[in-house]
């Protein structure tokens, strides 16, 4: 087991005893073990241990951050606003997909805290993983609103009630943290699926009302390896920090396909500019 | 053709072999007699060209079911355009070789009961 020698040269603020009394009591020591994979090395994997000080607030990142500052500084992590918006720090945490600032210790309820990359993605180094195929497939989806009557006149505005608002806002909450991805069972078998977030991504503008591209979007989503092979297991809805349901958007996904696919509907045309004047009388 | 058609089939098919294998359990077993009786000739002949036509649809209805599925499966389990493809045709293979071998078993069922 690693142990904090203490000779570790620059102590960050935060990690500074005083300023951890200002924490509280330490409630207990954590034993950390760690997914160590480094290809630099030409090494396998190993795990490595560490006893990490919690106290009440104490997140799965901080304990990783004082591993790195204190026990071991070659402990790779990525992470950025450790308020659960970036979307950077997912791993896997006691087997369970989760964002390591958002996952306080304590609630783990557990003595020894296991730590590993997101599955379905190449290992970079450590808990750091390889989101380029992840968003190569956001990317297939086209993530944004798409109008062939493109109009950058800021006299304009893209109409749209409450209610159709609603029909995507949830999905608008997607950090693309890949936490979904990586607990998806298809995606841990069908490399080419597209996975649940980006197929969420493309409900979300499927079902914006100013979006015109649904069909190019089906074209993607409706291939063997994209909505079919989803099988509803749920573990992507199940693990999202952000309470998005990508299982429903698929599922949703499936029945437009379905439906297309028997009817030959299209769907009814994005809504129309409309100009602000109208809403708004001159003065 | 886009896999939400292969799929509308696979839901039409699927529910159509609910329906033809209720009604065929149904002969088998709600015949006076019940299941010992239903295989006897006389039964059988009684009903022979509704089986026939029966298991003529079921047979079309399981060949495009059972190898659209197992396509589905096996290209979920390995990826690759040369295998996927390989996949594909080798189902549609199998698939065919399986109605037309049934329905050669069917048409020498219907003709030895009339023959």
């Amino acid at each position: 087991m690693s142990q904090d020698k203490g000779d570790v040269p620059i102590v960050p603020l935060h990690f500074d005893p005083k300023v951890m009394e200002g924490l509280g009591k330490r409630i207990r020591d954590v034993s950390f073990r760690v997914f160590r994979f480094d290809p630099a090395k030409g090494e396998g994997v190993r795990y490595s241990d560490y006893a990490v000080p919690i106290f009440k607030g104490t997140t799965v990142l901080d304990a990783l951050l004082y591993i790195k500052e204190r026990l071991d500084p070659s402990l790779s992590i990525r992470y950025s606003c450790r308020m659960a918006v970036c979307g950077s720090c997912g791993m896997v945490i006691n087997g369970k997909e989760m964002l390591a600032c958002k996952t306080q210790v304590e609630n783990l309820g557990k003595d020894k805290v296991v730590v590993r990359p997101m599955n379905n993605m190449p290992v970079t180094r450590d808990l750091v993983t390889d989101f380029s195929v992840f968003f190569e497939k956001h990317r297939s989806m086209l993530p944004y609103i798409v109008r062939e009557d493109v109009d950058l006149n800021l006299n304009r505005e893209y109409m749209q009630k409450p209610d159709e608002v609603i029909d995507f806002l949830m999905f608008s909450n997607c950090i693309k943290c890949g936490l979904c991805y990586s607990a998806c069972p298809t995606n841990a078998t069908d490399e080419a699926f597209l996975g649940p977030m980006a197929m969420g991504q493309a409900y979300r503008y499927i079902a914006d009302t100013r979006d015109g591209a649904q069909n190019k979007r089906m074209e993607v989503l409706d291939s063997r390896h994209g909505l079919w092979n989803c099988h509803f297991a749920g573990t992507c809805s199940d693990v999202c920090p952000k309470g998005v349901d990508p299982a429903f958007a698929i599922q949703q996904l499936k029945a437009l396909a379905i439906w297309k696919a028997g009817t030959l509907k299209k769907k009814k045309p994005a809504a129309n500019v409309v100009q602000i004047r109208e809403l708004v009388p001159e003065r | 053709m886009r896999e939400s058609r292969f799929m509308l089939l696979q839901y039409i098919t699927g529910s159509g072999i609910l329906v033809l294998g209720a009604m065929h359990f149904a002969l088998l077993t709600l015949q006076p007699g019940g299941l010992p009786t239903s295989l006897q000739y006389s039964s059988v002949k009684s009903v022979y060209l509704a089986y026939g036509l029966l298991f003529e649809l079921l047979l079309v209805l399981l060949s495009f079911h059972v190898f659209n599925g197992f396509r589905k499966v096996l290209i979920e389990l390995h990826q690759g355009r040369t295998y996927e493809k390989a996949v594909s045709w080798l189902m549609l293979l199998g698939g065919s070789v399986t109605f037309i071998w049934g329905t050669l078993t069917i048409l020498v069922f219907i003709l030895g009961v009339t023959g």
